[in-house]
């Protein structure tokens, strides 16, 4: 058991292994992988399996919660009954995710938890897991998570908070569940000291200041109360309409259902989805409410920006960057962002 | 936990064909289980997901009012994949329903007041349930003055007729059907729903409005009521977008910051004016 105190606990990076192997007593673990250089989560074993020093993963790890396909309910033909599927779900830890990713997470609790009714399939993973978040040293040049109310030591969806520091990593136990984690693990720490808390700030400033400020995100979040304003066309002029910024987005949840039949038997499974498509909006009728590229980016980013911080009281973007990094047209948020902001 | 993507299983009682054009049938569902039933507690305005399994689901007004026991009504065109299938299914088949789903006509803000009832096509099915519900004895006293026009494109193709010329003849509502164009035996209104709304013109004080129709009766019907007087938080829509979960999650159906399916359908005119016009 690591004892709980004021400024956290000091764990020697030698001593990884041990904290890894006495936490897989408990959890299954998910980390960024080496296998993939990093890129994805994937089941750790041993503490070598994992990449620390990751910039951030390519998939967001809202998969873990809300999987891209994922079977809600089965049925065979013959008695036209529907049986509820449930996920399986084993004591759970995401070690060393990236903060704006814990932070996406606590916005789509709020999607699947907080708005009523809950969604069942959310709420049995999500209560399994824990996560374990790792401030970053050295943000990438896409991320801008102090633009949007983030940073590389947002603590929010964060169990526990663990920070780098050159040969240590200091831990704080934030939530009953990170010390729950605590009191499950057997590993030798120490109190962490004040000293230990000034070096932690400096790492912390120097990656804030690592992570540019580009926009005064109040001015743009101001002129997008116009729904009418005469940016989007030109803004949607480059994009394909492929979909793929809202697949990597940790805080897209659009979802399809659909029902899938083989011989005799069947499922209905929800699939991520995206507002980026004309058939996602598409009546039966032919009306479609959202017929152009113009009017489905003006969703996503309205969405994002504005209806997100009306609905659940939060901006749904986290500065991770994924979308800037994967758009096939390089289409970059902040662009998007700063044209908003600074048109007349 | 209650799981809401679990379809309740309802066995089809009843299917009515109501139109000439045979494209719209009225099914009448009763719940095989009776917690089901006893749960299902619903006010007219409300939907629900009518879901066939391997084929898929599809919203669709509740067309029955909490005073009709036993069974809901759901009255349901043919366009698609689900409402095909729907055609096809026959008297005793098995189906599901998800729901109740969404708010409700302001049957508080309709207490003591006159209830105007403005409605064109087949969206008449939740309205229908509002009449229904209204002139129940129970709740007759709680409304005042009852105005219902209803209009469709001939004769044939008005809903529920047997009911319509029954409410015709009771004096504790106004009931006036229209058609765009009638036939040779045609002896009511002729004309658009709007020309008739205007020529009966109810008075607005103290009346509440409910509109639901097609986006073009909704168009010319709009400026009449506020012809007549009627303020943007006295007129109510119900509004249709294209949904999957009902419950607020898909992200399908919103219009600005309100989810159709959950803060909706049922809006204010007031409350439409500071969404966008995206629907
Ligand atoms: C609140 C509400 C109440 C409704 N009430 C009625 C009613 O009382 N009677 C009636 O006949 N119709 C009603 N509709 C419209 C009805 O839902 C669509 O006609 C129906 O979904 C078409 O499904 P489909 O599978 O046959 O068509 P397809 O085109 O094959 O649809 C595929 C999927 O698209 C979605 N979809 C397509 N069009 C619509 C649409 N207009 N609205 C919502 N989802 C859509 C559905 O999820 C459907 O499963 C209502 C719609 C809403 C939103
Ligand atoms: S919109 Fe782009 S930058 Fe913002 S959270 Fe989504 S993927 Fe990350
Ligand atoms: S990834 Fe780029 S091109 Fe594709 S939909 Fe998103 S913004 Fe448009
Ligand atoms: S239908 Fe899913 S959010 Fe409305």
């Amino acid at each position: 058991m690591v004892k709980r105190e004021r400024l956290g606990v000091i764990l020697s990076e030698s001593r990884l292994p041990e904290l890894i192997a006495s936490l897989t007593e408990t959890y299954r673990i998910f980390g960024p992988s080496k296998k993939d250089d990093g890129e994805s989560f994937a089941a750790i074993h041993k503490s070598e399996e994992l990449a620390l020093d990751y910039g951030n993963t390519k998939m967001s790890p809202k998969g873990f919660f809300f999987p891209q396909t994922e079977s809600l309910m089965w049925y065979d033909s013959a008695d036209k009954k529907a049986k509820q599927d449930k996920p399986e779900v084993q004591p759970t830890l995401l070690f060393g995710l990236r903060p704006c990713d814990a932070l996406a997470i606590s916005y789509l609790d709020k999607v699947f938890l907080s708005n009523e009714p809950q969604d069942p399939y959310y709420r049995q993973r999500r209560e399994a897991t824990k996560i374990v978040c790792l401030a970053c040293n050295s943000p990438s040049p896409t991320c801008f998570c102090t633009t949007v109310g983030c940073g590389p030591d947002s603590e929010k969806g964060a169990d526990i908070m663990m920070y780098k520091l050159n040969d240590r990593y200091l831990m704080k136990a934030l939530t009953p569940g990170g010390e729950e984690i605590f009191t499950n693990i057997d590993v030798e720490t120490e109190p962490a000291t004040s000293q230990d808390i000034v070096e932690k700030d400096d790492l912390v400033n120097k990656a804030c200041q690592m992570v540019k400020r580009f926009v005064d995100i109040d001015e743009f979040k101001e002129k997008l109360n116009n729904f009418q304003g005469p940016w989007w066309e030109k803004l949607a002029q480059k994009c394909l309409g492929c979909g793929i910024c809202t697949y990597f987005c940790p805080t897209c949840h659009c979802f399809d259902v659909t029902d899938e039949v083989v011989k005799q038997s069947g499922r209905r499974v929800r699939t991520w989805d995206s507002c980026m498509y004309p058939l996602f909006t598409l009546h039966a009728s032919g009306h479609n409410p959202r017929p152009g590229i113009k009017e489905r980016m003006r969703q996503r980013i309205m969405h994002k920006f504005n209806y997100a911080v009306e609905y659940y009281g939060e901006t749904f973007c986290v500065g991770c960057g994924r979308c800037i990094i994967h758009c096939p047209v390089n289409i970059d948020i902040r662009q998007i962002i700063m044209d908003i902001a600074e048109e007349r | 936990m209650k799981n809401p993507y679990m379809p309740i299983p309802v066995r089809i009682d009843n299917i009515n064909i109501e139109n000439d054009a045979r494209d719209i049938k009225t099914f009448r569902l009763v719940f095989l289980n009776k917690e089901d039933a006893d749960a299902f507690n619903f006010m007219p305005g409300q939907f629900a997901e009518l879901s066939i399994l391997g084929v898929g689901e599809c919203p669709i007004g509740i067309a029955s009012s909490p005073t009709e026991k036993g069974y809901l009504l759901f009255t349901v065109k043919r366009t698609g994949v689900v409402t095909t299938k729907l055609h096809h299914a026959e008297i005793g088949d098995i189906i599901g329903v998800r729901g109740p789903l969404g708010n409700t006509y302001p049957f508080e803000k309709m207490r003591n007041s006159n209830v105007l009832i403005v409605s064109g096509g087949f969206a008449f099915t939740t309205l229908r349930a509002t009449v229904k519900y209204i002139l129940d004895s129970a709740n007759r006293f709680n409304y005042r003055d009852l105005t219902v026009i209803y209009g469709a494109r001939t004769p044939g193709e008005l809903l529920y007729k047997s009911e319509l010329w029954a409410w015709e003849k009771r004096n504790d509502l106004a009931m006036q059907v229209t058609v765009d164009k009638g036939d040779k035996s045609w002896s009511r209104y002729e004309g658009f729903v709007p020309a008739v709304l205007k020529k009966i013109a109810p008075a607005a004080k103290q009346t509440i409005a409910l509109v639901c129709g097609p986006p073009i009766m909704i168009k010319f019907t709009l400026p009449v009521l506020k012809e007549l007087g009627f303020s943007d938080d006295s007129i109510f829509l119900s509004l249709e977008m294209r949904m999957k979960c009902g419950i607020g999650k898909c992200g399908r159906c919103n219009i600005g910051h309100k989810y159709v399916c959950k803060d909706g359908p049922v809006f204010s005119s007031a409350e439409l004016q500071k969404l966008p016009q995206e629907y």
